[in-house]
C-alpha cells in the first residue's frame, strides 16, 4: 500500500489511480473543512474541486518538509478563504445573504441531539476574524492536534492557543446574544 | 441561571464532536476527473491565440508591403526603360540629320 508521499509522487507522474486513492482518503476532510467556512454545500463542493485540481497541478512541487495532511489542509484553508473573499466582493447584498445562510445552516454530519447547538456554534463563528476562525475550525471541528493546527497555519503552538482563547471569548459574547432566543424556542 | 448559560455554551463548543463528516456528492469525483482530463489536453490560451493572430497579421502586413513595393518598383523600371528608349531613338534621329 502506498503512503501519502508516494501518492503525491505518483500524482506528479500523472497516475490516475493514485489520484483516485488520494481522493478517497482526503475528499471528506477537504469537503468538511470547506463546508465549515462556507456553510453552503455547493460552495464546499466547488472548493473541494479547486483543491483537488491544485493538488494535481502542484504535486510535482510538493516538498517533504511538511506532511501531506498539513500541505492539503493548508491548500483547503487558503482556497476557502480566497473563495469567500471573492464571493463577498461579488455579492451585492452581502450582509443579508450571510445572515440568511447562518441561520439556516445545518451541518449534515452533526448528531441529531446536537443540531440546535451546532447551528448556534456556526452562527457565533461568523463573528470571528479569519485567523481565529481557522484555528477554531481546525481544532474544534476537524479535531486536529494543536501542533498540527500550528503547522497548517505556519505559526507557533503558543500562537494557536492564543487564537483559540480569543476565538472562544468572541464566540461567547455572540452566544450571549443567541442565548435568550434559544431559551424562547425551547419553551 | 448563569451556570445554565455556561453549561449551554460548553455544550455548543462541543456540539461538533462525535459527529460524522459531511460527504460530497458521488458525482464530484468524475467532475474533478473531467476537469483534469481537460487540462491534460493541450490548451491554447486566449493570450496565445492573440499572439498567434498578431504574428500572422504582422507577417501578412510585411508580405503585402513587399508586394506593393515590388510592383511599384517594377512600374518605375518600365517607365525608365521607356524614357531610355525614347532617348536612344532621338539620338539615332539626331545622327540621321548628317546623312
Amino acid at each position: 500500500m502506498q503512503n501519502d508521499f508516494d501518492l503525491i509522487q505518483a500524482i506528479s507522474n500523472k497516475e490516475e489511480q493514485a489520484f483516485a486513492t488520494l481522493y478517497n482518503l482526503y475528499s471528506e476532510k477537504i469537503y468538511n473543512t470547506a463546508l465549515s467556512y462556507t456553510k453552503k454545500e455547493e460552495d464546499a463542493e466547488e472548493i473541494t474541486q479547486n483543491v483537488f485540481i491544485k493538488i494535481y497541478k502542484s504535486a510535482a512541487t510538493f516538498k517533504e518538509n511538511s506532511s501531506v495532511n498539513t500541505w492539503i489542509y493548508r491548500i483547503v484553508v487558503n482556497t476557502s478563504l480566497n473563495y469567500l473573499k471573492k464571493k463577498n466582493r461579488l455579492t451585492l447584498f452581502k450582509n443579508s445573504l450571510t445572515n440568511a445562510q447562518t441561520i439556516d445552516f445545518e451541518h449534515p454530519g452533526v448528531l441529531l441531539e446536537n443540531k440546535e447547538n451546532a447551528a448556534a456554534l456556526y452562527q457565533a463563528m461568523d463573528a470571528l476574524p479569519n485567523n481565529q476562525k481557522t484555528a477554531f475550525i481546525l481544532s474544534y471541528i476537524e479535531e486536529l492536534p494543536r501542533q498540527e493546527v500550528a503547522n497548517i497555519m505556519e505559526t507557533s503552538l503558543k500562537a494557536v492557543e492564543s487564537l483559540l482563547q480569543r476565538a472562544k471569548k468572541n464566540m461567547r459574547s455572540e452566544l450571549e446574544k443567541i442565548y435568550p432566543h434559544r431559551r424562547k424556542s425551547k419553551k | 441561571m448563569s451556570d445554565e448559560k455556561e453549561k449551554w455554551m460548553e455544550e455548543v463548543f462541543q456540539s461538533m464532536s462525535g459527529g460524522q463528516r459531511a460527504k460530497p456528492r458521488l458525482e464530484l469525483f468524475s467532475k474533478i476527473e473531467n476537469q483534469i482530463t481537460f487540462s491534460k489536453a493541450k490548451i491554447v490560451s486566449l493570450r496565445q491565440w492573440k499572439l498567434a493572430a498578431a504574428a500572422a497579421a504582422f507577417i501578412l502586413l510585411i508580405n503585402t508591403a513587399t508586394l506593393i513595393y515590388y510592383n511599384q518598383s517594377n512600374q518605375m523600371n518600365e517607365e525608365e526603360v521607356a524614357v531610355v528608349d525614347t532617348y536612344e531613338e532621338s539620338i539615332i534621329n539626331f545622327y540621321q540629320i548628317y546623312e
